[in-house]
């Protein structure tokens, strides 16, 4: 039971190492106490399936953010100027774009960043091909 | 309504009736770890979206359940109509419209 509440671990594949566990476990404590089990139960189950690559990072990721989380659950007002402010991803700053080609509902082509949502129309070409900044 | 909440209400929309738990949310949004709960729990707090644990038996899978979230009828609308406003706020300029498109 304890392997299945997110303890230790073995560190094999798919298996949570004890330190990703321990960190998500460590995050959930900031969070209201009606909220808490909910979430430490939820970062640890999303643990499994992952290397331990995988594991670093969303455990790294889980962590920098539960502050965030804490204002979600507790006062959801105060999040929008604070998010909104984050919201432009600093590769996108620097117009260094992650584009995805779409074709729309008229069936154009055009392009869109992944990171921010920046949308282009590239009417000189139909495929997509080598895009630069933006 | 900010970038990542328009990228998870994307993902969510692009099959409503599918229910996703928080790290496939933000893989289909391109979103770090960590930024999609904080998403979640605001839009479940208004109530768009619904969340329920996952029904396995965590012995069997060799796993703990997973919380998994869907959009709820009401959400599924206002997400859509969210989603429009925010692609009509950010409308291309007129020389990056396709002819015959109104302004």
């Amino acid at each position: 039971m304890t392997a299945l509440l997110g303890s230790r671990g073995t560190g094999q594949t798919g298996q949570p190492t004890w330190w990703a566990s321990w960190a998500v476990r460590s995050a959930a404590l900031p969070l209201p106490s009606e909220h808490r089990y909910r979430y430490r139960q939820e970062f640890l189950a999303e643990l499994y399936g992952m290397t331990p690559a995988q594991q670093r990072h969303h455990a790294t990721g889980v962590l920098s953010r539960v502050w965030t989380l804490r204002i979600a659950l507790t006062d959801p007002a105060r999040l929008k100027p604070k998010e909104a402010a984050m919201a432009k991803p600093w590769r996108c700053r620097l117009r260094l774009h992650r584009w995805q080609f779409l074709r729309g509902a008229e069936g154009q082509m055009y392009r869109e960043c992944r990171g921010c949502g920046k949308q282009r129309i590239d009417v000189y070409k139909e495929g997509p091909g080598p895009m630069w900044g933006g | 309504m900010t970038i990542p909440t328009q990228l998870v209400l994307r993902a969510l929309l692009a099959d409503p009736a599918q229910e996703l738990y928080g790290v496939e949310i933000g893989s289909a949004a391109g979103l770090p770890s960590g930024t999609v709960h904080p998403i979640l729990a605001r839009l479940e707090t208004v109530g768009w979206l619904t969340s329920r644990w996952e029904e396995i038996d965590p012995r069997t899978e060799g796993r703990p359940a997973r919380r998994y979230y869907r959009l709820t009828p009401d959400g599924l609308e206002l997400a859509q109509a969210a989603l429009a406003r925010a692609y009509t706020a950010t409308a291309r300029p007129a020389w990056l419209r396709p002819l015959g498109e109104e302004s």
